[in-house]
């Protein structure tokens, strides 16, 4: 009696992380079925008694790992491209200050789009606008 | 479109669900008999929005109980740590909550057991276990916190389970009635 997913997919899937559609699987195998009782035994056992612990903590990610340093990153190299698109010197633009990496990765959590679509696009507009101010400057000259 | 087909798929679930309904709930009352009634309603739940394609009726009663065992772990870690334990010299003590004293000393002795079990084995394999069953993290997260792989991580979850069952057992302290699993 043994199945590939006894010890993969049907762990997972027991512990809620793994599609509800593999029950299906676990209902027609006796090895899944077995690891199921097993699982809910030790559980049912064990949980009870073992104190809550606290999910360790993961090493911080560098500072230039931050979204907000690579967004900053992507303006730049944004503005560079369209200035010599244009050919003109490099246009200077304003970046938002750097938060703290938890802060923003928990901000991209839940909102991902935030980032894209509201800061950058409004300082894309803002450079947009800046360049072709520019470009009308050098129009009249 | 013909309305004919879903309308007895449903009636042939609710007809099924009635049937293994009463033994569900003694399963569950079994385990869980506080919140019994409350897990059936997730089980049938489950079931009814899964609605699964079961060839025989003995195939709908094992994916009913398959399903009912995952609700049952889920209400177990979410009740973990009912029993807050302190290590004393010499053994445990309950630090709060229980005021059942054979309850208590149960909970102290299942924990030494525990403890001892998972003292013994691989460092690795303890702690997903402990991580699983006492955090939020999920395998995925314990996986890249240990640098393996997700199929890594479930295997020493398996193992580790694996060898607890085996010492509760030599310890006297699992339920040691039949298995449940689907078969008339
Ligand atoms: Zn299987």
């Amino acid at each position: 009696m043994s199945c590939p997913h006894a010890t993969t997919t049907t762990i997972a899937w027991l512990y809620g992380e793994a599609d509800e559609a593999h029950a299906l699987h676990v209902a027609d195998c006796a090895a899944c079925t077995a690891v199921a009782e097993e699982h809910e035994q030790v559980m049912s056992v064990v949980v009870p008694v073992l104190p809550r612990g606290k999910a360790p903590e993961l090493p911080e990610a560098p500072a230039w790992r931050s979204p907000t340093w690579w967004a900053a990153g992507v303006l730049l190299a944004a503005s560079a491209l369209l200035a010599l698109r244009i050919g003109t010197a490099p246009v200077s633009v304003s970046v938002p200050e750097p938060t703290s990496t938890a802060t923003t990765v928990a901000a991209l959590e839940v909102e991902p789009a935030s980032v894209w679509s509201g800061e950058l696009e409004a300082e894309l507009d803002d450079l947009d606008a800046s360049i072709d101010a520019l470009a009308a400057d050098f129009g009249t000259l | 479109m013909d309305t004919e087909e879903p309308l007895q798929a449903v009636a042939k679930l609710d007809a099924r669900i009635a049937r293994h309904r009463a033994e569900v709930l003694g399963f569950l009352s079994r385990r869980a008999p506080v919140v019994a009634e409350e897990l059936a309603q997730e089980v049938w739940l489950k079931v009814a929005r899964a609605a699964p394609e079961c060839s025989t009726d003995a195939k709908f009663r094992a994916y009913a109980f398959a399903v009912a065992r995952r609700v049952l772990i889920d209400h177990h870690r979410r009740c973990r740590a009912r029993v807050q334990l302190v290590p004393i010299a010499g053994g445990l003590e309950t630090g709060r909550s229980s005021d059942d004293p054979h309850s208590s000393a149960c909970a102290g002795q299942t924990l030494l057991a525990v403890e001892a079990c998972l003292a013994k084995m691989p460092a690795p394999q303890a702690e997903v276990f402990r991580l699983r069953t006492t955090t939020e993290l999920s395998f995925k997260e314990i996986a890249a916190r240990q640098g393996v792989s997700l199929n890594t991580a479930l295997g020493r979850m398996h193992t580790a389970t694996r060898k607890l069952r085996e010492a509760l057992a030599a310890a006297g302290l699992t339920d040691s009635t039949p298995a449940t699993r689907g078969r008339r």
